[in-house]
């Protein structure tokens, strides 16, 4: 490990340290990570095409309506607000769920890391 | 859990009597009569109670004044979020936009709530994770940089600075509009509120006084809208079936577009648009002709013995007549576009990007796209809505307190096209049409009181209110929604007492991110490194009350155009921090020197376009630079965010690789 650019001189809120990981742990991280960017990438594709899209095409769909609107117009004051919150709803409970399996990954190394040591010994 | 019980009982509480209040009020009102005193009541009872809340939670704990403790659990936060968020530009402001300009508003409801999923999914865990107390602090970390660190104080200063003597001047307008005192006296009022919830306590005050603030936000929205839509037969709801009272707006407008009626007042404008131009054409002997009329038809009313009303008036026309030819040509030229503007046949609300040829149009959807782009990504990096997140308990709690800060903004947002319907169907129904013999009340008062906010006049002289003849301010649709629609006064100061309430947790937030980049930023890691953590929250504290008092200033001197900077500060906070705190987590390989260029990349094409096109400052300095796509100047972020990514990219390919404990950093920012 490197060592940190600061010196321990923050007392309080210090600069963190960033733990030793091992090889099975950065596994564990890098599959988390994997995970996080690509729900990143499908949940704001979502979002780009109701918020650019959907204007793009407003013209065409004038005539379509939904429960008394226009639907470009119902997309733009309701719509597309309702979207961007169930996106963040379900990113945050995936996430939640990655958050464990990292959490039960990085036990399950971190027993085997154990294990390891002691056939060693 | 305990805490978390604790701030439900006392919030319900405190939402109970705020209600049994309101509804006391609404008693003494129809049993006595409205006065202003119901105006008093509603501006200075809440700020007294928001001043209690920041006694009580007065501090000098370094963490509990930065970051409130990191104990703040995440619905509270996101409700505290939500009060920092919407500002008196969304309160008083948006519902007028969507009213005057229909789909083209729907640019910032989409923009200002479509930035909480950058947040969520980009930026909000991250900066929870690294745990500092600001949003420079966090850049400053990531890169190990002092440099990044200054020039991310310097945006964040700079855009929260516009914004903040925005929200300031937004307090001054409604003091006085409600309780009538004078505009600096407002100001100052405005200034003790704020400076009541965040001097003593900092963060931790600033938290809980703005979740009190944004219950009083949205019950103040909410049951006004509310009980006009039950007026209308919309039922409680109207959230979920105003396309019932949509469709019935629709058919108006198409009445309005079409009747005959209408259409000569607008063939008026048209001939008055017309008869500007001639003057304008035979300028500069048409401004000594009519220069010369008013001055003979003045000693004419003199010499006569004419009324006094007239003389005033008439000296008062003398006085704002252009000084020279030039000018004429300028204040003439103005005229001349507001009645062509005028002229125009309305817009209906739900047609989107009205033009007169497809170039038009392309470049109007150019526009609103480039609009909502920026105001997305300069919601997703104002730092004071950044910070709020440091305040969590952890990173999964931080990522729920997006998702929260989400709902109550949208509660507010989804009535906002509500209330704009509404208020169309209104005026479409209620006023156009009628007699002028028979005005309600609220015009007459309006009109009295703020001639710059609604004028109506006879044009075609048929004694019958048209469309057209009604020239509206879109800020007042808000303000006077209760008394447009009937409801008794305690509405108009509820509403009154809800624009207060947004107006001063965002000037909270704002301040104590200026302050805090000023002490913890610049002062604690870059001047003076030893300071003691009591020296450091009095040196907060000093630099708050000297930032609370120069905005102040600033904002009393009412330069106007502040509406255009609000937009701007989006532009600049996206072109100056955006690529940074995203590359800076999601790139291992972003180097200090890449950010540092990248940020400066950005600021300079986001302030570059802005002083070369944007009509105030070109006069200034006398240079016209080109429109790229003819972009607005409110948009320039369009080119700073593209200009700050590629150069941060670029550089940090040229530069060094990061060394291993970057790499390390890095590594442990992505992860909870």
């Amino acid at each position: 490990m490197a060592a940190p650019h600061h010196t321990s001189r923050f007392t309080i809120n210090p600069v963190p340290e960033p733990p030793p990981v091992t090889a099975a742990m950065a596994r564990a991280h890098a599959r988390y990570w994997r995970i996080n960017v690509m729900l990143i990438v499908a949940l704001m594709l979502i979002g780009f095409f109701v918020s650019f899209i959907v204007p793009l095409i407003a013209r065409n769909l004038e005539h379509a309506r939904f429960a008394g609107f226009s639907l470009p117009f119902y997309m733009g004051a309701q719509g597309a607000i309702l979207v961007y919150l169930l996106l963040i709803v379900v990113y945050i409970v995936l996430m939640q769920r990655a958050d464990a399996a990292l959490l039960r990954a990085l036990a399950a190394s971190a027993t085997d890391d154990f294990a390891e040591r002691a056939a060693d010994r | 859990m305990k805490l978390a019980h604790r701030l439900i009982r006392s919030y319900s509480l405190y939402t109970i009597g705020f209600l049994i209040f309101i509804y006391l009020l609404w008693r003494i009102e129809a049993a006595n009569g409205p006065g202003t005193w119901i105006g008093y009541v509603f501006l200075f009872l809440p700020i007294a109670v928001y001043a209690v809340i920041g006694l009580l939670s007065r501090t000098s704990d370094l963490v509990e004044y930065y970051v409130a403790g990191r104990r703040v659990p995440s619905a509270f936060n996101g409700m505290a979020t939500a009060a920092d968020w919407l500002s008196a530009a969304s309160f008083i402001g948006l519902a007028g936009t969507l009213y005057a300009t229909g789909y083209d508003g729907l640019a910032y409801m989409m923009g200002w709530t479509g930035g909480y999923c950058l947040v969520a999914f980009l930026l909000a865990p991250y900066v929870r994770k690294l745990a500092r107390y600001t949003i420079p602090d966090f850049l400053g970390t990531r890169f190990s940089s002092n440099a990044v660190r200054g020039l991310a104080a310097l945006s964040a200063i700079l855009c929260s600075f516009v914004y903040l003597v925005a929200q300031i001047q937004g307090v001054g307008l409604i003091a006085t509009r409600f309780i009538g005192v004078d505009f600096a006296i407002g100001i100052f009022c405005g200034l003790a509120g704020i400076l009541v919830c965040s001097f003593l306590g900092g963060m931790r005050a600033v938290t809980w006084t703005q979740v009190a603030q944004y219950i009083i936000l949205i019950v103040a929205f909410l049951i006004p809208v509310s009980m006009i839509a039950h007026k209308d037969g919309l039922g409680w709801v109207p959230q979920l079936n105003y396309g019932r009272l949509m469709e019935r707006v629709e058919s108006l407008e198409r009445q309005v577009r079409d009747a005959p009626s209408e259409q000569s007042v607008r063939d008026d404008y048209r001939m008055r648009a017309a008869l500007i131009q001639t003057q304008i054409d035979s300028l500069p002997q048409s401004y000594i002709d009519e220069k010369g009329r008013l001055t003979v038809q003045l000693d004419d009313l003199r010499r006569h013995n004419g009324p006094l009303r007239e003389i005033a008036d008439l000296e008062r026309r003398i006085a704002r007549f252009p000084r020279d030819p030039a000018t004429a040509q300028i204040v003439w030229a103005q005229q001349r576009d507001e009645m062509m503007q005028r002229a125009a046949p309305p817009v209906p609300m739900h047609e989107p990007f009205p033009a007169v040829n497809e170039e038009e149009r392309r470049l109007h959807l150019r526009n609103f796209l480039s609009l909502l782009l920026c105001l997305s990504l300069g919601t997703a990096s104002l730092p004071h809505i950044l910070t709020r997140y440091n305040t969590t308990t952890s990173v999964a709690s931080a990522r729920r307190s997006v998702g929260w800060t989400l709902f109550f903004v949208a509660l507010f947002y989804l009535t906002v096209p509500v209330l704009a319907v509404l208020i169309k169907y209104e005026i479409l129904s209620n006023l156009v049409g009628h007699r002028f013999s028979d005005l309600p009340q609220w015009v007459m008062q309006w009109r009295h009181v703020e001639p710059y906010l609604l004028s109506i006049a006879d044009v075609n002289g048929d004694g019958i209110v048209r469309w057209s003849e009604i020239q509206m301010q879109p800020d007042m649709v808000v303000l006077a929604a209760p008394e447009i629609a009937g409801l008794p006064y305690v509405m108009s100061g509820l509403i009154a007492a809800g624009a207060l309430a947004a107006a001063l947790s965002t000037a909270d937030g704002l301040l104590l991110t200026i302050a805090n980049a000023l002490s913890h930023d610049v002062y604690y890691h870059m001047v003076d490194p030893e300071a003691s953590s009591q020296k450091r929250v009095t040196i907060s504290k000093i630099l708050l009350l000297g930032v609370a008092l120069f905005a102040s200033y600033v904002a009393s001197l009412n330069t106007g155009n502040i509406l255009f900077l609000v937009g701007a500060a989006f532009s600049l906070a996206a072109s100056s921090l955006f690529p940074v705190l995203v590359l800076g987590v999601f790139w291992k390989r972003t180097t200090r020197l890449g950010a540092v260029a990248g940020m400066v990349a950005g600021l300079v094409v986001c302030i570059w376009y802005i002083v070369s096109t944007y009509p105030f400052f070109t006069q200034l300095t006398g240079f016209v630079g080109p429109r790229w796509f003819g972009i607005e100047p409110i948009s320039s972020g369009v080119f700073g965010v593209p200009a700050g990514f590629l150069v941060t990219v670029l550089v940090s390919l040229v530069d060094r690789k990061p060394d291993a404990y970057t790499r390390a950093l890095v590594d442990y920012i992505r992860h909870p």
